[in-house]
């Protein structure tokens, strides 16, 4: 269950919109490290974590990555809103015109459409925390890519710095979880097996 | 079979019991200072959102900590006070602007639905809106 709740977590005012790099953030809307992407990966993984604490974890971060999926498309729309057939064409934003006008639609910048086969759900508590770990760094890293060529602009700049601090934050917060995990299990092999698959009616590395 | 009593271990697990013994001093919160209910009332309506921007925010981050340090008293007792002053904040915003929530209807003295009258988030200032 969710409640809508009416304001983005950070606010966000752009007042120039440019083509160009709606279309370069567009990635972080519907892109392979993008936040819907982070959302349904960890909203889908709680089912099979095991862990209630973990469970919590994935819900909260999964509900906050619905609030940076909001912020980024606010970014897409108010950097599209107001430009003129001529700076769309001009841009290479062209053929996303011919298919959504300037309507906001989950895409990679370099125009793949969302795809499901970006995230994992493997249903194993530790690689899938390994696979969240991995997939804040990469958001991060897309944002410091993103940052690179919208440095000089503040009202683009300061929104996406709040979403690459919160990479950061969630990438600790999944490191305390991958360790919570690891602390229940068998310290000299923590891959024996898939403690919410296997544990604890069998353990295939010993047939029991 | 110790990694069947691990496992045991892990599905017995209850949070609010683990991590208790141990200090950890690791949460550093955002800073962030509660206002008094008067104050909310002279806020227009940019200061107030701005407001709960801040309280929401730092009770977000908090939320994330207690999830990973469960017995962490300063965190919990900063994450009460941040939904509290939230809470409050929220309210008086229904009432004067509008509901930020579905559960804040109730608040707004308006004969009219506010919910669909206030602008949306991503309506930006330069065209109208208040954000």
């Amino acid at each position: 269950m969710w409640n809508y709740e009416k304001r983005l977590e950070y606010p966000i005012n752009i007042t120039t919109p440019n083509a160009k790099l709606a279309q370069f953030i567009m990635s972080q809307y519907g892109g392979p490290d993008g936040e819907i992407s982070a959302s349904m990966r960890y909203l889908s993984q709680r089912f099979s974590m095991g862990d209630r604490q973990v469970m919590g974890l994935l819900t909260d971060i999964g509900t906050e990555e619905l609030a940076h999926f909001e912020m980024v498309a606010t970014i897409i729309h108010q950097l599209t809103k107001g430009l003129s057939m001529e700076e769309i064409e001009k841009s290479g934003l062209g053929p996303y015109y011919i298919d959504h006008t300037i309507g906001v639609w989950p895409q990679a910048a370099a125009g793949i459409p969302f795809n499901t086969c970006e995230l994992q759900v493997k249903g194993d508590p530790i690689t899938d925390l390994h696979e969240d770990m991995a997939a804040e760094q990469k958001a991060r890293s897309t944002y410091d890519n993103i940052l690179r060529v919208v440095r000089n602009m503040p009202e683009i700049a300061d929104p996406i710095r709040f979403l690459r601090a919160r990479e950061v934050v969630h990438y600790q917060r999944f490191g305390e979880a991958l360790r919570l995990v690891q602390e229940k299990l068998d310290c000299k092999n923590f891959y024996a097996f898939n403690p919410a698959f296997d544990a604890p009616t069998s353990c295939p590395s010993c047939g029991n | 079979m110790n990694q069947m009593n691990q496992m045991n271990q892990m599905n017995q697990m209850n949070p609010m019991n683990r991590g208790c013994s141990v200090q950890r001093n690791g949460y550093n919160a955002p800073s962030c200072s509660c206002v008094k209910n008067s104050a909310l009332e002279s806020m227009n309506q940019k200061q107030l959102l701005h407001y709960i921007n801040e309280v929401s925010f730092a009770a977000v981050d908090a939320l994330l900590f207690l999830d990973t340090h469960p017995c962490d008293c300063e965190a919990l007792a900063y994450s009460r006070k941040m939904t509290e002053s939230r809470n409050e904040a929220k309210k008086v915003y229904a009432r004067r602007f509008g509901p930020l929530t579905i559960d804040c209807t109730a608040e707004c003295e308006s004969t009219q639905w506010e919910w669909i009258m206030q602008p949306w988030p991503w309506e930006s200032m330069s065209k109208g809106g208040c954000r």
